[in-house]
């Protein structure tokens, strides 16, 4: 059962379009972690900007990416056990004889 | 049982969902080869659909942080003439921008910003996978499925 709904998901691609949007969700939450901090910080001046003068000034925060990093490292972890699961295990078809005759091992 | 992916170079992985192996083996040299995770995410098309529907976010975000704006700056262009035509006289423009604008503006910023996320990861993605830019990585692997097609397509004809 467990095989034929591998086989299936493999053979029609939706293992790999889901896995590939699961995947870009993840790498999109770590390339987040990059620019979260800046984003933050500017949207904070802007808004130390509008609130009366001698509050204080909004620094630099790199915790603000902390909630992007832990999603996007669940996200690829989930998307790697998957692809494990669905694609694994993988054998190496070579090119072993001088010939060019390949054996699949 | 074993479903073929796309060969490419002097060795070519084949998933094989019957046989309980962790690792391949090459028997002339008598090797162990652990499988490349890079090359699965590859075979298996998971790596270039990821990055094709990054692009694609990435091109969704861009068109709805320019759309507002540009509609926004039309619309008013079109007042400005209305109101030019029925006033007979240049109407009186504000300097600087107004809330709506300001609206408007920082809305189609935080658009960009994530459009520029959606283009990072991307470009990360394939950098790690193929080692080039995301739109060669799609073309290489375009080509690589055509290739395959074109193939298994020979090898069914010529049975």
């Amino acid at each position: 059962m467990l095989h034929r709904l591998k086989a299936a998901l493999v053979d029609n691609y939706v293992g790999a379009i889901a896995l590939g949007y699961l995947l870009g969700d993840g790498v999109e939450e770590i390339a987040t972690v990059f620019i979260a901090p800046l984003s933050e910080w500017a949207r904070l001046k802007e808004l130390h900007r509008l609130l009366p003068q001698g509050s204080p000034d909004p620094g630099f925060s790199p915790l603000s990416s902390l909630p992007h990093l832990a999603k996007g490292v669940f996200y690829v972890l989930i998307a790697l056990a998957l692809l494990r699961w669905l694609y694994y295990p993988a054998k190496v078809e070579a090119h072993a004889r001088p010939d060019g005759e390949s054996d699949v091992i | 049982m074993g479903r073929k992916l796309p060969v490419g170079g002097e060795t070519g992985i084949t998933t094989n969902m019957s046989t309980p192996v962790n690792y391949a083996t090459i028997a002339v040299a008598g090797e162990t080869v652990k499988t490349s995770l890079r090359r699965v995410l590859d075979d298996s098309h998971v790596a270039p659909i990821a990055i094709a529907l990054l692009l694609a976010r990435s091109l969704f975000e861009v068109i709805g942080g320019l759309a507002p704006p540009i509609g926004y700056s039309i619309l008013g262009a079109i007042w400005f003439l209305i109101l030019t035509v029925t006033e007979r006289e240049f109407p009186l423009i504000s300097p600087g921008l107004s809330g709506p604008d300001l609206l408007i503006l920082s809305e189609s910023i935080s658009h960009l910003a994530r459009a520029a996320e959606y283009a990072f990861a991307a470009w990360l993605l394939s950098r790690w996978v193929y080692g080039q830019g995301p739109l060669r990585s799609l073309r290489v692997a375009w080509s690589k499925r055509r290739r395959s097609n074109a193939s298994s397509f020979e090898g069914g004809t010529s049975r």
